[in-house]
């Protein structure tokens, strides 16, 4: 008996050993960032590093205003919250539609649909750059706006009619003899249910939108730049200024990981709907 | 369709009718713009990587195959090739038997799991590029933390392992600017940034595993951990892990963000990290050969569309247990 509970005292201890490490493995990039923003100069290169040190935010306000990534924080800001406005204006009557109706062409209509969430758009650069160009839309946030709202619908349509299919049935067909017409029906009592469902489609769209290099490189340039555009172009020459590369980096980092903890438990719900049925 | 009685078939066909035209007309915003987004654009790069066509130039010539040829003949394009491959074929198993690893241990611990799972997701939903430069600060090699960590072991007993032992005599690795470790680090930051997606699919897939199984799985014998997670958890797995494995895949073979922080030309060291959108990316956007970008882009829709199918596949053909 005894045995067996040292057993397994062991091997709970080698689990929480184990857990540790990918925590450490996991964790360790964030906390070298946001230390290291707080650095001085000096004291950011120095060998060997420094752990203990005194803190200052010198590297952010040199970074928000001198070198004006406050503007790039606006606009990745105004893209990122428009494709999350449109993307669930346009996707939740989809969703709703999938959810409820039976029509002809429903499967391969969802099939499709899914099947952009996985062959994302990301590969049509080249494409989309040509056709931006020739609409001299190139620069604009309107067009960022516009292509990351395809790759955000597919799965604002994904996890909405996840949402959508879990209200109950009862309650629409009370609504009907009522009067309520399906408008009515979807305004005034589906949504508000599946509520929740689509603040976390939401939230996604928002973080992918903001996360998304390659077309704000391609289709950009100065006046639409996104935050993580910008912080490509720090990175080019020698003596690189490491204090005010990473307060950028955290800067971009840390509107996505409070949504990431907030909304955690949600943001991983979200992801695993439909995906594991 | 339902069965219906006879007398109510006209009614219900109405109805049907009228669900029907609702129903697309609630779609029709959402799937009008995607086709104008989607589809166009593929046909516009599949016609494009027929031409020799490039920016400025009034016009262009049809040069049929000969991009796909010179895909197909260049060792730029052979490195290209190697590169995405060899990073696909690292990084989506190790990134699923870790993301499978982690689950179960943080299925294994309860309540407190939830903090751990919270942790481990970070790196999935932070900005990747951000991070990258992140990884690209810590691993240079003179004023990196990770070389100068490794330093710290010189003169150490722990000199006995062999990499330490020649990194404290001959100098330790440039990394990224090395051409024998640069494809290798670039699947560790891949790995490190896409097992905690994998790890929250794979904790889903566990909560459909029924207790019953394992004590069924017992009954018959099976006694130790392993001898469980073998005949029970992982069969029941099956349909996440499929999942799972596209999923990665798609995802490495996009892997883009990091390659353009770390070597913004060229594709790094002798171009072991060329990598096919960095490959579209170079040659379409900044070098103005579109007909070859649209080339490698179609092939690369090409590989996509083929996991995509491929799974669906899988997944009709019952991978349930």
């Amino acid at each position: 008996m005894r045995a067996v509970s040292q057993k397994k005292r062991n091997s709970t201890a080698s689990q929480g050993i184990l857990l540790l490490i990918i925590l450490v493995f996991c964790i360790f990039p964030f906390y070298w960032m946001v230390t290291t923003s707080l650095k001085d100069q000096i004291v950011a290169l120095q060998t060997p590093p420094a752990w203990v040190f005194e803190v200052t935010f010198g590297n952010y306000t040199e970074v928000l205003f001198k070198d004006g990534v406050w503007e790039n924080l606006l606009n990745s800001l105004i893209i990122a919250v428009c494709t999350t406005f449109l993307s669930i204006f346009l996707g939740c009557p989809a969703a709703f539609a999938l959810a409820r109706f039976e029509f002809r062409g429903k499967k391969d209509l969802w099939f499709w649909f899914i099947t952009n969430r996985m062959v994302s758009p990301i590969v049509l650069a080249l494409p989309f750059f040509l056709i931006v160009r020739n609409l001299k839309l190139l620069d604009t946030h309107l067009v960022l706006i516009l292509i990351y709202l395809t790759f955000n619908l597919p799965i604002v349509i994904w996890i909405c009619t996840d949402q959508f299919r879990a209200i109950p049935r009862d309650l629409d067909e009370a609504a009907v003899i009522e009067g309520a017409s399906q408008w009515r029906i979807f305004r005034s009592i589906c949504l508000p249910l599946a509520a929740p469902g689509v603040a976390v489609s939401g939230i996604f769209s928002f973080i992918f939108s903001w996360n998304e290099l390659m077309y704000a490189l391609v289709l950009t340039r100065n006046n639409a730049k996104t935050a993580p555009a910008m912080a490509v172009s720090f990175m080019e020459g020698y003596n690189l200024p490491y204090g005010k590369i990473m307060a950028t980096s955290t800067l971009i980092v840390i509107p996505v990981i409070i949504f990431a903890l907030i909304a955690s438990k949600q943001l991983v719900r979200g992801l695993t709907m439909g995906a594991v049925k | 369709m339902s069965m219906v009685e006879s007398d109510t078939l006209q009614w219900s066909l109405r109805k049907e009718n009228k669900q029907a035209r609702t129903a697309w007309g609630l779609t029709a915003p959402a799937l009008i713009l995607m086709i104008l987004i989607l589809l166009l654009p593929v046909a516009v790069a599949g016609m494009l990587s027929l031409t020799n066509y490039s920016l400025g130039n009034a016009g262009f010539d049809w040069v049929g195959f000969k991009n796909y040829d010179r895909l197909f003949s260049r060792s730029t394009y052979e490195k290209m090739f190697i590169a995405t491959f060899t990073y696909v074929v690292v990084v989506v198993p190790i990134s699923m038997g870790l993301g499978l690893g982690a689950a179960l241990l943080v299925n294994s611990i309860g309540r407190l799991g939830d903090i751990y799972k919270t942790i481990y997701f970070l790196p999935v939903m932070a900005t990747l590029l951000a991070m990258a430069i992140v990884w690209e600060f810590m691993l240079h090699p003179t004023i990196g933390v990770i070389n100068q960590t490794l330093e710290v072991s010189c003169g150490t007993f722990l000199e006995f392992i062999p990499f330490l032992a020649y990194g404290c005599s001959d100098g330790f690795p440039l990394w990224l600017g090395d051409r024998d470790y640069a494809i290798w680090v670039l699947c560790f930051i891949g790995i490190w940034q896409g097992f905690g997606f994998n790890m929250v699919l794979y904790l889903a897939g566990l909560t459909a595993v029924h207790r019953e199984l394992y004590h069924a799985a017992e009954m018959d014998g099976a006694k130790n951990a392993w001898e469980r997670f073998r005949l029970v958890t992982w069969p029941a797995l099956g349909p996440t892990t499929v999942f799972v494995v596209t999923i990665s895949c798609i995802r490495a073979f996009q892997v883009f963000d990091t390659v353009e922080a770390f070597w913004p030309q060229g594709g790094g060291p002798n171009k072991s990290t060329y990598v096919m959108m960095f490959a579209i990316y170079e040659k379409g956007v900044q070098q103005n050969l579109i007909g070859i970008g649209s080339a490698i882009t179609m092939l690369f829709l090409i590989f996509v569309m083929f996991l995509t199918l491929m799974q669906r596949w899988l997944v009709e053909r019952r991978v349930h247990y």
